[in-house]
Parts: C-alpha cells; structure tokens; sequence
C-alpha cells in the first residue's frame, strides 16, 4: 500500500516551469495560454477530461511538438522548440501513452539502448574493429540488470519487447527511463491498460523513486491513484489549465467539479 | 532453458514465443555471427564447382560469381540504408554510378593510382549521401523513397548530356577530362589488370582474379558491418528503424544517425560501382537504370535484409538463377524437356524470360519466405507490434 506523504516541503523550487504555452491544430486550442510549475522532488500529477490537451501539453515541452507561443523552463534551461532528443538528454524524459517498445529488440537491449553518452554510439568509435566502448557497454549493463531486478524483470531479460503484456511494456518503459538517470520523468498514463497488481507494483516503484529524489508529473485517469499519490494535482480542461493544488484542495474546486461532471458519468473506467 | 526464477505473481512468466528461434539465435540474440561460417563455405563450394565441371563451365561459373559478388556490394551497402536503419533508398544506384565515373575518370584522365581513386570514388560519393540525406532524411519514409529514386535518374541524365563539358574536377584547366556523356567512358582498367596480374600470378584465370579481388572487397565489408551493427551505433540505428519518436525520446540524434547510416551506404556501394566498371572496362550512363537498383534490392530482400550475410547470399542465388536462364535453350533441346517448345526458349527471348523469372522469384519470397533466407521469422512478426 502506498501512503500518502507529507505535502509541505518548504521553499518552492520549481525544476518545470511552464509559461503561457498554446499550440492550436487549425481551429482547436489544444493548448490554451497554460502555465504551472512543478517542484523537485514530488509527483504532480496532470488530470482532465479525455481531450483536455493533456498529451500535447506533454509533446510541447518535450519537443515533440513546437509551441506556437509560451515558454518552457527546466531545470534553470529555456528548452522551447529544443529537439525531443537535446530535452532528454537535459535530463527531462518522457514515456508513451501507449507503451510503445522497441519490439524486436530485448528488455536489455531496451535498457542498454537508453544509456546516455554511449561512446560507441559515434560512428568512428563504431567502426573500429577492436570495441573501444566494451567497458563502457560493461558497467551499462551492470545498471541495466539492476534496474531489471529492481522491476523484476529479470526472467524476461531476453525476451523481444513485442512479445510483453502490456502491462509488462510499462513496466519496461519505466525502468528504460530510469537508464537515462533523469531528474524528471513524464509519464502519459502508466497505468492504463495494466492489471491491478501491476499497477500496484508500478506505483510503489514510482512512489520510491520520487522519495529518492526525482520529480515526476502524470498523465493518470485513475482519480484513485491521483488522489492517493500526488502531491499536487493540476487540472486542465479544453487546453486550459483551470486549477491547480493539493489533491483535497482540487477535488472540492468547483471548476473542477464542474469541468468533470460531464465526463465522469461517460467514463467506462 | 532453466525454469524461471520465482516473480511475483502478476508479472507472470515468459510470454508463449511467437516463430521459432534457433539456439544459436537465442545465445546470439542481437546479431548474426554466423557470416563468419557461410562465407568460406560458399567460397569453398565455388572452388569445388569449378574443379568439378568442364573446363569452359568451371571458367563460366566463376564469371557468374564475378558478377554477383559485385551486385553483393551493392545490396551489403543498400542493407546498412535499410536493414539497419530502414531507410527506403530506391536511387541507390546513384551511389554505384558516382563511384565507378569518379574512379574511371581520375584513372583515365589523371592516370591516378587505381585505388587511391577508387577511394576517393568511395569518399565522393558518402559526401553526395551526405548532401541528399541532408535535405531527404527528414522527410517521411515513403517521400524519402521518391527523392532517392530521382536523384538517381537525375544523375544520369546528366552525366548522359555533359559529354561536352569537359572541365577538369581537380584543377579546372589544364588536361581536360569529360564523362564522355552516351559514349561513356573506357579503358581504365588496365593497371588494375596488370596489379592481379602480379599480385595474383598463380591465378591464370582472369575470372578468377576479379572474384578474388572482390571476395577480399566483399570480406571488407562484411567485417565493417558486423562490427558496426554489434556496436552501440547499430543498436541506435535498429532503434530509429523500429521507431524513431522513441529514439529521440531516448536522447539519440536520430537525424545525424540516419545520416551517418547514408554515407556509410553510400561508400559501400560505391565500391560496386567500381567493380562494375573494372569488370567491364567500360562504363556508359545507361548502365545506371533504375532496374539495377531494383535487382540490388531484391538480392537483399531475398538474402535477409538487415542480417550480415543475407545480401552475400541473396546478389549470388539471384545472379545464379539469372544466368541459368541462359541455359534453357541447352535444357529444351535435351530429350527429358523436348515438350518446351523451342520458340519460349529461343535466345532472342532470353531476356524477356529473365523478367518474367525475377517476378515469380519475388512473388515465392514474399509469400514463402517474406524475411528472406537468412532473416528472422520472429523479426518480421514483432515488426510494428
């Protein structure tokens, strides 16, 4: 069971800071004027109603979609209009609303892969016959069977990602972040489409990364799990963020309520 | 295989396999190490070949190797665009082509060392990768296939009309040189000759010289891409081939990686080029249709695409089935096939029948065998899951 923490953490200190970001797709506002902070250090989840413009929101500032006006700030960095892979190397790493892994590669091949500043991945190193990047590949692999151990994962080490559950995918796509040793992950809903269990199993695994120290921001249906694990709780409704706050102060805001109450009784989850 | 190691119950044991892996497969899951087998055995079943049959089919069988291992450079170069990257390069002809002209034309017209050109062939044209990548690898895979394959064209109809040109690449003046426009160019190769000659003087086969030279070429090559595509790079590449939004995610330069991918390519089958042109002692700009990058391409979709060895495999059952087709004549007029009637097999509709072979040859690959004879069965079911 994962238990709530303490919500007061002292002096702010915002590692994401958004600023008035806005993307329109011809005449629809995805992303309307919207602008948040999160702090080092919690888990922040991100709610709203099915097109609320939760994952553009998520593609413009990890570089998957250029914002037509607004600013991104990580990490003391303005990472606008950076490329998706100059973000993730910032530190600032993302996962996919649909577990969407390397399918013909292994699990550890999926983790060794996300290892950052992989000599051998320069073509002139590449290219030299005797392997100059061997210890390098060494101590990656080290961390990767940690990490697999960590997710218990390890009886599938060998596996092609593409034969995983979906649930199992997540799970994958979790640990292949943590190869990155970001300081803060994006996850677009980790826990869709995973069976109770692993959701569980996921969220004790997220909830002791961030007491270690990273920050996280959630994309995340499941009100339960929101209410449960978050810190904060930012609401966005029709490309606007309309509240923001800790889970008791948001799920009395009106505006909320109200922005929900339509959706909710639609909802088949 | 040992039993699983407990886990806990909801993560639930390996997943049932969907296509078969061979053993070796499994202890070498990410690449194919077994090249280093087929290789000399196949050179080892050729050597055996031409001992076995007649003087003049033992010298035609060779030519037949001749040919194929040179379309072999050319599918192992075509294999790093899209094997390892899948980079859906229909213009890699284009490569070839600026390779043999380079070379041909700084023999003939500077007298150049012939390998110093045909490195210099090589370096021209990973740069002229370089350039067309720079302004095609952004777009999307099936746009990428378009750009490539009029590039291609372009280049040799402009080659085909700058016969007049007659501008010195090096200095521009001086000894004028052209690229001949349709009368090509020739005699080139006779320092490359007169070199087999001496460093090969047990040979007397001229055949065989050329095979020799190109098995060391094609060794070479298959060396370099087995030890990029065991590398971190080839990991990346197989990453942006599967998908590319995740490699970026993942912080990999997609962009300069494809790149990279296109001029390594690109030198590679510059050196078909140049195989060519030393075989033929003769180049023209129609020898560069697009047809020659169609068949390269078959070559490697039937040997494997994205294995080390399947574009070696796949060039010489192609060229072998090709030059078979020459003997249907001999075949029909035997008594066992003396139902053929002699008019389907005359020479004269040799090349036709060619054609019409290749077309069936592919529909049976893509329905038998659609991951090629050296690809994985479970690589072609995982794509795209």
């Amino acid at each position: 069971m994962v238990e709530p923490r303490d919500h007061t953490r002292g002096v702010p200190d915002p590692i994401l800071h958004i600023e008035g970001l806005s993307k329109r797709f011809g005449g629809v506002r995805a992303v309307n004027n919207a602008s948040f902070a999160v702090q080092r250090g919690t888990l922040t989840s991100l709610i709203g109603p099915n097109g609320a413009g939760k994952t553009t929101l998520f593609n413009l500032v990890t570089g998957f979609d250029r914002p037509d006006k607004g600013r991104v700030h990580f990490d003391g960095h303005n990472i606008t209009g950076h490329s998706p892979p100059e973000i993730a190397r910032k530190g600032l790493v993302r996962t996919f609303q649909l577990a969407r892994d390397l399918s013909r590669l292994t699990v550890f091949e999926n983790l060794l892969l996300a290892a950052q500043h992989q000599k051998g991945e320069r073509l002139i190193v590449a290219l030299v016959p005797i392997p100059m990047w061997r210890s390098q590949e060494k101590a990656n692999s080290e961390r990767a069977e940690e990490l697999l151990e960590l997710f218990r994962l390890t009886h599938l080490r060998n596996e092609r990602a593409g034969n995983l559950s979906g649930g199992q995918r997540k799970l994958v796509d979790l640990a292949r972040a943590m190869m990155m040793r970001p300081s803060m992950v994006l996850l677009d809903e980790p826990m869709a489409g995973v069976n109770p269990t692993l959701t569980e199993q996921l969220l004790e695994r997220i909830v002791a990364l961030r007491d270690e120290g990273l920050t996280f921001l959630l994309v995340e249906h499941d009100m339960d799990v929101v209410m449960r694990v978050s810190e904060r709780v930012i609401v966005m409704a029709e490309g606007r963020v309309i509240a923001g706050g800790t889970p008791s102060e948001v799920r009395n805001d009106p505006a909320v309520i109200e922005a929900y109450l339509g959706v909710t009784v639609d909802r088949e989850d | 295989m040992t039993s699983p190691e407990p886990v806990s119950p909801d993560s639930g044991g390996p997943p049932p396999r969907r296509g078969a892996a061979s053993p070796l497969a499994r202890i070498l899951p990410e690449v194919d190490d077994r090249w280093m087998a087929h290789w000399p055995m196949m050179l080892l079943g050729l050597v055996i070949l031409y001992n076995v049959l007649p003087g003049a089919y033992g010298e035609y069988v060779v030519s037949v190797a001749v040919l194929g291992s040179m379309f072999a450079i050319g599918a192992l170069g075509l294999n790093v665009h899209y094997g390892f990257a899948g980079l859906l390069n229909f213009g890699h002809v284009m490569f070839l082509m600026v390779g043999a002209y380079t070379t041909a034309l700084l023999v003939s017209g500077r007298g150049m060392n012939i390998f110093l050109a045909m490195l210099i062939g090589a370096v021209v044209a990973s740069v002229l990768g370089l350039v067309v990548g720079a302004f095609s690898l952004r777009l999307r895979t099936d746009y990428l296939a378009i750009v490539t394959i009029a590039m291609a064209e372009m280049g040799r109809v402009i080659i085909k009309n700058s016969g007049s040109f007659r501008v010195d690449p090096l200095t521009g003046s001086g000894k004028t040189i052209g690229t001949g426009g349709v009368f090509g160019v020739q005699n080139f190769s006779s320092g490359f000759n007169s070199f087999l000659d001496t460093t090969l003087p047990f040979v007397n086969s001229h055949a065989w010289q050329l095979f020799i030279f190109n098995a060391v070429v094609i060794t070479i090559i298959l060396y370099m891409t087995w030890t990029l595509r065991r590398s971190p790079w080839g990991r990346a590449l197989r990453a942006i081939r599967e998908d590319e939004d995740i490699a970026a995610a993942l912080g990999k330069p997609t962009f300069l990686l494809k790149l990279q991918a296109f001029a390594v390519g690109g030198f590679i089958g510059a050196f078909a080029g140049v195989a060519f042109a030393l075989n033929n002692n003769f180049i023209d700009p129609d020898t560069w249709l697009p047809i020659f990058t169609f068949r390269i391409w078959i070559a490697m979709i039937m040997g494997g695409a994205g294995t080390i060895f399947g574009p070696v495999l796949g060039a010489m059952l192609l060229q072998s089935i090709f030059s078979l087709v020459r003997f249907l004549p001999n075949i029909a007029a035997s008594p066992l096939f003396g139902w053929i009637p002699e008019s389907l097999v005359s020479s004269n509709r040799i090349f036709a029948l060619q054609g019409m072979l290749l077309g069936l040859l592919i529909m049976l690959v893509v329905i038998f065998r659609p991951q090629g004879v050296l690809g994985s069965r479970e690589d072609l079911i995982l794509e795209g899951t």
